[in-house]
């Protein structure tokens, strides 16, 4: 009885362990994919980052916003017309 | 002697009249001279008052301007920082920023030209002939014209230039990470 005892509690022991062991790979294995954001490789084999594509794409919106937000317009000669200068 | 006081007599009446009339009219040239030169003076404030007006919108637009192209320049120095220490090639865009930011400088330098023009003009608009009002009105138009040929420029140079660059670093693979 006692024999059968100490293999049940042997058995426990290493089926934890194995468990906790996997359970870490698991983390790892998918922290490392989750978070870096990488995308497809390039043809020279090195790994273009997708996080930074997502940067240019919005920075060039902002861009074209910025400057249309301004119009040369502004300084047309209309602006310095004889009716503009009530002559 | 009769005969020469009644011949002189009509003579001297005539010439009295005549020099009442003068007078008369002298008096009235002068009093149509002082109004069209009131008339002058108002309509040279009213003018100086206009081109104070569009002096200062003038330098609402032109601060509007130069604040939109310095956020824009900011934003692809920064993008240019950020990509270059992740190891793309960056040459390209650095150079286009140094000629966008000369673009911008000459912009800036015309449309002082332009505004001291303004302020001349404005000066002129008193006072001074319309000759000479009219000449600097042409120049300061031809100032203007240059002005907003720089603004289109900077813009034309983002478009085609700077926007594309960005394009082509977005596609770019780095060489180092």
């Amino acid at each position: 009885m006692r024999k059968i005892h100490s293999r049940c509690g042997r058995a426990l022991a290493v089926a934890s362990v194995s468990l906790l062991l996997s359970l870490c790979m698991l983390a790892v294995s998918c922290g490392g994919r989750g978070t870096e954001g990488k995308g497809g490789k390039g043809t020279n084999g090195a790994e273009v980052n997708v996080s930074d594509q997502g940067d240019v794409d919005a920075l060039l919106e902002d861009l074209d916003a910025i400057v249309n937000s301004v119009d040369p317009a502004d300084f047309s000669q209309n602006q310095l017309s004889d009716s503009e200068l009530g002559l | 002697m009769r005969r020469i006081a009644l011949t002189l007599a009509p003579i001297i009446l005539c010439l009295c009249l005549c020099g009442q009339v003068a007078l008369a009219q002298g008096q009235q040239e002068q009093q149509g001279e002082g109004r069209a030169g009131k008339w002058l003076e108002q309509r040279g404030e009213m003018l100086q008052q206009r081109i104070e007006l569009l002096i200062a919108r003038f330098e609402n637009n032109k601060e509007r301007h130069v604040e939109a192209y310095n956020r824009a320049k900011e934003k692809v120095k920064q993008l240019l920082e950020s990509l270059q220490a992740k190891g793309y090639d960056v040459s390209k865009l650095a150079q286009d920023l140094q000629t966008w930011d000369a673009m911008i400088v000459k912009f800036a330098q015309d449309y002082a030209a332009f505004i001291s023009k303004l302020k001349e003009l404005s000066e002129l608009a008193v006072g001074d002939s319309e000759g000479r009002f009219r000449a600097g009105l042409q120049e300061a138009r031809q100032l203007l014209r240059q002005v907003q040929q720089d603004a289109l420029d900077i813009r034309l140079y983002y478009q085609q230039t700077i926007r594309s660059d960005i394009q082509g670093l977005r596609d770019q693979v780095p060489e180092s990470a």
